[in-house]
């Protein structure tokens, strides 16, 4: 190691100095694989290399200054050529293999990354589930209130008020007695109150159902006296309703007269439950007959 | 190698007054057995259908049958210097087969990334 400074000087010196005496072909091929190795990546990663390869073309330089032309230096050039060229592939190989290690790394890193994402996706599809099954047990209790609050509206009124379950929807039906002075169409002043309850059941029970107020009388009188007072009495019912919040184009107001007679109309008795005023709560809207 | 050349500067330390002649033929006959080494490492390394390493691995192998027959005609430093090519020839012939090796492993392993990423 320690001559070969003065070896590496010496070659270029003395071809200067012998510049008759032509390299072989294969020391120039020799010099040029050197130099390709030297400028390769065999530089970085495989250094030691190319020194071997360098000292290799020192040897064929030698033997060109010592005899030129002769067997000894075109082989000594032929080894250092390969020498370059092995130098070469080594630092090509030394690429190669950090390029496997970086590909490796980037794999276990993708898939890493691929993991953490499926996670976070299911992750986001539970969160989904439970917001979902959430709203839908808040719908449920909702449900539930709304009925229950229905129950205890129809509860209510069955105090103040006669309520019956029919074909037509439910029905609440008020004493005429209870609501209007004989033979008026205003409303009492006890009646207000009555109806400012059933307003509110009627709100409480189902807002979406439609409401028909119906006006009955008995038979005394003229028929068509009793179906304008009929229509009268259940316009001021509606009207009433109206004004304590039921949505107006939900209810609409029919007279019946003395068409409809729940009793006799030949006693008192009979008569007195004739006069009344049926609030029908969920009627088909094929049956709905017009205002007054 | 070593032991060979340990072997060697013995038996020449014990033969005392060995001529010139029988030094140069032990030499030889370890270059000769280094070559072979060189030969049959590329052999096992090298793959059939890689043109270069093919080429310099049948050069070494010619010039190590070359070096043989010069070396029965007592012409031994031509010898030497046919061995010494021989096996820079397979020395080379091993490294190109590495190289390539080293090459297409790293392609497969980057095509294996890519194809991570394309079907997560």
């Amino acid at each position: 190691m320690k001559s070969l400074r003065p070896l590496l000087a010496s070659p270029l010196l003395l071809c200067v100095a012998c510049a008759s005496a032509p390299p072989s072909k294969q020391l120039m091929d020799a010099r040029r694989a050197y130099e390709d190795a030297r400028t390769s990546s065999a530089a970085n990663y495989r250094p030691d290399a190319v020194l071997s390869a360098k000292q290799a073309l020192v040897r064929a330089e030698r033997a060109h200054e010592d005899d030129p032309g002769s067997f000894r230096e075109v082989s000594l050039a032929y080894v250092a050529e390969r020498e370059a060229q092995k130098a070469r592939a080594w630092g090509e190989y030394e690429v190669g293999v950090q390029a496997i290690e970086q590909a490796d790394d980037d794999y276990k890193r993708k898939q890493a990354q691929l993991l953490a994402e499926s996670q976070n996706d299911k992750q986001a599809a539970e969160q989904r589930l439970e917001t979902q099954s959430s709203e839908l047990s808040h719908e449920r209790a909702a449900r539930q209130q709304a009925e229950q609050r229905a129950a205890a509206a129809i509860s209510s009124l069955e105090q103040i008020a006669q309520v019956k379950e029919e074909a037509r929807g439910t029905v609440i039906t008020l004493e005429g007695a209870v609501l209007f002075v004989t033979g008026k169409s205003e409303l009492a002043p006890l009646a207000q109150q009555k109806l400012g309850e059933v307003a509110k059941a009627l709100n409480d029970i189902d807002t979406s159902k439609r409401i028909v107020v119906e006006g009955h009388t008995d038979s005394r009188g003229s028929d068509e006296d009793n179906l304008t007072l009929s229509q009268r009495r259940a316009a001021a019912v509606r009207d009433y309703l109206v004004s304590q919040g039921v949505a107006a184009d939900r209810i609409t107001a029919v007279g019946r007269g003395e068409t409809q007679p729940l009793a006799t109309n030949e006693t008192s008795e009979g008569r007195a439950n004739n006069r009344r005023v049926e609030i029908v709560i969920g009627a088909d809207n094929a049956n709905q007959e017009s205002t007054d | 190698m070593k032991p060979i050349t340990i072997g060697a500067v013995l038996f020449v330390a014990g033969c005392g007054g060995a001529s010139d002649a029988t030094v140069e033929a032990q030499t030889a006959a370890n270059a000769t057995a280094e070559t072979t080494a060189a030969i049959a490492a590329a052999e096992t390394a090298a793959p059939k259908d890689h043109p270069q390493a093919s080429l310099h691995l049948k050069l070494a192998r010619d010039q190590l049958v070359q070096a043989k027959r010069l070396m029965q005609d007592d012409e031994n430093d031509k010898a030497r210097l046919l061995l010494q090519r021989a096996t820079a020839d397979a020395e080379l012939a091993l490294m190109l087969a590495r190289e390539s090796d080293a090459k297409e492993k790293a392609e497969r392993a980057r095509q294996q990334v890519d194809s991570l990423s394309s079907h997560p």
